[in-house]
């Protein structure tokens, strides 16, 4: 399974987080230190995999940003290349183009579309498409939400919309 | 609306680059009024701010309060952002957790939006507590009607098992169920999840082979397929019989499939499931290297470090398929990418045999050279007579790899249990081996030299044939000015130094000329060096001069004298500065070589040449044949016998006995084992039988000792009384009556208050009030210091009591204690036998009694830290010249005992054990040390960057 999936700019910024291994702060604050460093220093044509303590580090560079997702020592590398690129796939498709700036200012939109690719460090669905469609469903209910929102909010205040 | 968006947060954050911390500080203020907001909206939108800050590092624990209120918004993109929040910030203790409970309940009956979104967030916040309390509604979902909660609740159901293992009996069966579940998405998670529970206990999971197979034949999804022979992988071995079944289906994927992530995973099945064995099981096996083959000289470096670890694999069992790539995976060493360099070298030390270790350690330790050869002119001059291989690929890789120290170390380290795999069974010529000990401890610059410390010494002392060159290298070594001067430095493995020095001083006989070593081992330079190793310097000097020494005795010719003279006044003189050392260990030694030195200097400058000496009556006293090495005896009668004046300086052949006597070899793995326990030594017995002791009345022969220490002990005690009361006591035991003060104390003081039938209330009264009286008497008595406090007058738990443990009397009674501590009043009553005891600190002083055999040469040293393959040096045996069988020799008193006999003249020799070198125990510190990147230029652009979302290297998978 994926310990954790990062994204980390190359300044060493990191973009997202997700740990699907419970750990303390201050384990993850070192783990993802080293491991920006290590993959910072990596450099093109090399192998997509590191090793890092006792698991196995993969990542892969987008652009600016390194995808990098930490696995145990018996799980298929090759696979979580897959997952990886299956992520940056749908954040494509969804964002049209993604660029970093859209996974600033939007992140929690990039958690939303990990968590329906990736549950418990599992790969949940492995279909662009249904990730996609369940996004942009969520999508459409909190326009609709906002909307009611705003025709609540007019109206009176007292009462909330179901 | 004034409150800033997440957006302006962002933009801010950007903006403020140069105060940070400042302007975050200002939006957490912010943020905490905005928490406190009753619209959900801002309270929502506060928390979201919070989580990208708690991204960069910033703590939200303190919010984690309003986290809950926003995961119970009604609308579920609050909601979404509430448990979004919830999962990246909450920990296993966060207190509020126990406040979702409800919430999650609440939502997981909810509507299907908001099942996925607090399924998904239980995945992530659960604790055992949730996990228990959530469980039935879980196992629930494992039916609901939409495959996508299904979907999610089986994944979920995963992190529940881990935290809650005592759900995943009563869910095991729906969990099965959903293997038939008719969505593929469902049950590709599934599949997933089995995949990761399977391994804890294999066997539970071995029923479902069946639909697994099924899944395997039928299914077309390879990132379920994966992870189904992933889940084989895991219960092959719990049921060979699936093997047979499974290498159909799997040769034919490997054949097929165009998806290498498929591909690799049924590799690495074979390999861990034990496919390759057999008849069927070699041809897979070829099919698979020849695969991997492949993969090594593609271009994608990823498929190179695939196959490398997957080799690494077969090599166990399919040595001489993956023999045939050797040269293809050299090269890979030279990759450099250290990843995979790390890989092959795994693979490399796996397939190393007697045929291919020269070429490969050579390889391996060209890597180490190349940077080296500028800045250590002498390292590549050593090389230059052995390693031809040096220059290959030293230019082009610019030694990015090779220059950190953490790969240094691995390939000093890999290089040395290359050499040492199954002691030495791979090195076919071991002069080129200790070559490569001393290149390595030149060109390493890592600290590893106490691993090769412990190697030359072991070989040394094992390979006799090689004793003469090691002397020879290590003569060398010692005398390498800039080795010395580097040796101080961060990796300069001063270690070998006391090899070097231990060595030439061991085996000095196989020096030409020793005497010009005594300059090398005590040039004032040697005092920069750890204390350890000066210690062993120091007594190696002292070897070479004896040895050097009995040799001119031997051919003596008066006209050595003044060179005699000369190299003595020079010792000394060099001593006389070492003396002064601040380590203790050196000074004493130095202290005690200077006392021989002006010794031997005063019989020399007494002796007078006797020219009528040197006649056959000289000769005869002092034939040189008998003058070997583990032959003291001649010298000894002759130095010591006055009757035969020798022809030469007596003293000169002082030191030699010292240390020839016996020739150290390494010890039988076995030795100790092997020695016959002397006769009446048991030492699990109870020195004083504890539970015999009431009944004295028997009479044996311990327990007239014992009684008669007793006795003793009594009379010292109480004075008065005689010695020989020991059958009164026994008398009195019997009759029960209490009278004699003595006894009573003596029992008392045993503890053996085992209840005697006859014993009436009175007489225990009786008894305890004397005890208490001799207790109180002896408070003060230093031999009883232990037991200051009255033991409890209870029978039966008084035993375990009453014994000196107890003194931690605010904790309750250690009912384990009673075994251990039993014994203790029963050792201070009675003292072991003199003789035993004498025994024990013996064998406690002498290190291995065991005589040499030539069919046992293992030696059971205790492995020292980094040293991965254990490496036995000689220790300090006892071998008299061959005579003294080992398993005939008792150890302790009876080894100490002929030794006298046997050496007359140099009782000396037997009593004192000989001077033992410190242990230099060096941990050897494995920095990780990451390869430090630079932050990568801060050429951050403003510009938008293009995701380029299409690599094109990446291989698909066929969906």
């Amino acid at each position: 399974m994926i310990n954790y999936m990062l994204l980390v700019s190359r300044q060493g910024k990191v973009r997202l987080s997700k740990w699907y291994t419970t750990m303390s702060q201050k384990a993850k604050a070192k783990i993802v230190k080293d491991v920006t460093q290590l993959v910072l220093a990596r450099r093109t044509r090399m192998c997509n995999f590191l090793e890092y303590k006792d698991t196995k580090v993969v990542y892969r560079r987008y652009a600016s940003l390194f995808f990098v997702c930490g696995i145990g020592q018996g799980d298929n590398e090759l696979v979580v290349l897959e997952v990886i690129h299956r992520y940056v796939e749908v954040l494509d498709r969804y964002f049209g183009n993604v660029c970093e700036l859209d996974l600033i200012f939007n992140f929690q939109k990039a958690y939303a579309i990990l968590d329906e690719l990736i549950i418990a460090g599992e790969l949940q669905e492995s279909s662009k498409k249904s990730v996609l469609r369940v996004v942009t469903q969520a999508d459409g209910i909190e326009e609709q939400e906002n909307s009611e929102d705003t025709m609540a909010r007019l109206g009176s205040l007292g009462s909330r919309g179901p | 609306m004034w409150e800033r968006t997440l957006q302006d947060l962002i933009r801010g954050l950007r903006a403020n680059k140069k105060d940070e911390s400042k302007f975050i500080a200002q939006a957490v203020d912010e943020i905490r009024t905005e928490t406190r907001s009753k619209d959900m909206e801002i309270k929502a939108a506060a928390v979201l701010k919070l989580t990208y800050l708690h991204m960069l590092g910033y703590d939200m624990s303190w919010a984690s309060f309003h986290v809950v209120e926003v995961m119970s918004a009604p609308r579920i993109h609050l909601k979404t952002i509430g448990y979004l929040a919830a999962a990246q910030s909450f920990q296993q203790d966060t207190d509020v957790l126990m406040l979702t409970t409800n919430l999650l309940k609440k939502d997981l009956g909810s509507r299907p939006e908001e099942v996925a979104i607090a399924l998904n967030g239980l995945s992530h916040i659960v604790t055992p507590e949730l996990a228990r309390d959530l469980s039935p509604e879980l196992v629930a979902m494992l039916n609901h009607s939409r495959p996508h909660i299904r979907k999610r609740a089986v994944l979920a159901m995963y992190k529940v098992v881990t935290k809650y293992p005592d759900i995943l009996p009563s869910s095991m069966s729906r969990l099965r169920d959903k293997l038939d579940d008719p969505d593929p998405g469902v049950v590709a998670a599934t599949v997933n999840v089995l995949c990761e529970l399977a391994p804890q206990s294999p066997r539970d999971y071995l029923p479902l082979a069946p639909q697994l197979f099924h899944l395997l034949t039928t299914s077309s999804n390879n990132w379920m397929l994966i992870k189904i022979i992933k889940l084989f992988g895991t219960l092959t071995p719990y049921e060979p019989r699936l093997v047979k079944k499974l290498q159909p289906p799997i040769t034919d994927l490997i054949s097929t499939t165009s998806a290498i992530s498929l591909l690799y995973e049924c590799v690495r099945t074979c390999i861990i499931g034990g496919m390759l064995l057999g008849h069927a099981g070699n041809a897979l096996a070829r099919t698979c290297v020849t695969k991997l083959a492949g993969f090594l000289q593609d271009a994608d470096q990823n498929l190179k470090y695939i196959a490398l670890l997957a080799m690494v694999k077969i090599v166990p069992t399919h040595p001489e398929l993956v023999a045939e790539y050797q040269d293809m995976i050299l090269s890979s060493v030279n990759d450099e990418d250290i990843s995979i360099r790390m890989r092959a070298l795994d693979l490399v030390s796996a397939m190393v045999s007697r045929h291919n270790l020269q070429p490969i350690v050579q390889h391996l330790l060209s890597h180490l050279v190349k940077t080296e050869s500028v800045a250590l002119p002498s390292a590549s001059e050593a090389l230059s007579q052995f390693g031809p291989s040096q220059d290959i690929p030293a230019a082009r890789l610019g030694g990015l790899p090779s220059q950190s120290p953490a790969y240094r170390l691995t390939l000093a380290q890999r290089i040395l249990s290359l050499g040492s795999q199954d002691l030495y069974d791979n090195v076919t010529d071991f002069e080129w081996y200790i070559s490569v000990l001393v290149d390595l401890a030149y060109v390493a610059r890592v600290s590893i030299g106490a691993e090769i410390r412990e190697q030359l010494v072991d070989i040394t002392g094992r390979v006799r044939a090689a004793r003469r060159y090691a002397v020879q290298v290590m003569a060398k070594l010692l005398g390498d000015e800039s080795f010395l001067h580097n040796a101080s430095d961060d990796g300069g493995c001063p270690e070998v130094l006391w090899a070097a020095a231990w060595i030439c001083g061991e085996y000095c006989s196989e020096l030409a000329e020793p005497h010009k070593l005594l300059s090398s081992l005590l040039q004032p330079r040697i005092l920069s060096l750890p204390s350890d190793i000066v210690a062993v310097y120091l007594h190696a000097a002292m070897k070479v001069f004896g040895s050097w020494a009995t040799e001119l005795a031997d051919r003596w010719d008066d006209d050595d004298l003044p060179r005699v003279r000369g190299v003595v006044d020079d010792v000394v003189g060099r001593l006389s500065s070492i003396v002064t050392h601040t380590d203790i260990e050196v000074q004493e030694r130095a202290a005690e070589l200077l006392q021989l030195f002006t010794f031997i200097r005063a019989d020399l400058s007494a002796y007078k040449p006797q020219p009528r000496n040197t006649s056959m009556y000289g000769e005869s006293s002092m034939s040189p044949g008998a003058e070997g090495f583990g032959e003291p005896s001649s010298t000894a009668s002759a130095s010591t016998s006055p009757a035969s004046e020798p022809h030469f300086p007596k003293s000169l052949c002082l030191i030699r006995p010292l240390f020839g006597a016996y020739e150290l070899n390494a010890v039988a793995l076995s030795a100790q084992a092997s020695l016959p326990i002397p006769e009446g030594l048991d030492l699990e017995a109870w020195i004083v039988p504890f539970k015999e002791d009431p009944t004295p009345l028997a009479g044996d022969a311990t327990d007239e000792a014992l009684e008669g220490k007793k006795g003793k002990k009594g009379k010292r005690k109480g004075g008065e009384k005689g010695a020989g009361k020991s059958k009164r006591k026994g008398k009195a035991r019997a009759r029960g009556g209490a009278d004699d003060e003595e006894d009573q104390a003596v029992d008392g003081n045993g503890h053996d208050v085992v209840v005697q039938p006859v014993e009436t209330e009175e007489e225990r009264a009786e008894r305890e009030r004397r005890k208490a009286e001799r207790l109180e008497r002896l408070r003060d008595d230093p031999y009883y210091l232990m037991d200051d406090r009255p033991p409890l007058t209870k029978f039966g738990a008084t035993d375990v009591e009453s014994i000196p443990v107890v003194k931690l009397d605010d904790l309750p009674p250690l009912s384990t204690a009673i075994a251990p501590t039993a014994r203790l009043p029963s050792l201070r009553s009675t003292p072991a036998p003199p003789a035993q005891t004498f025994v024990i600190d013996k064998t406690g002083e002498m290190p291995e009694g065991a005589a040499r055999t030539a069919s046992a040469p293992v030696s059971p040293q205790p492995q020292r830290p980094g040293v991965r393959v254990a490496s036995p040096s000689p220790s300090y045996g006892t071998y008299g010249n061959g005579s003294r069988s080992r398993s005939a020799t008792p150890l302790g008193a009876s080894v100490a005992a002929p030794l006298p006999s046997r050496f007359p003249a140099y009782d000396l020799d037997a009593d004192e054990p000989r001077p033992r070198t410190p242990e230099a125990i060096k941990v050897t510190k494995v920095k990780k040390k990451g390869t430090t990147g630079s932050g990568g230029g801060g050429k951050e652009k403003k510009a938008k960057k293009r995701t380029a979302a299409k690599p094109s290297e990446s291989e698909s998978l066929a969906q």
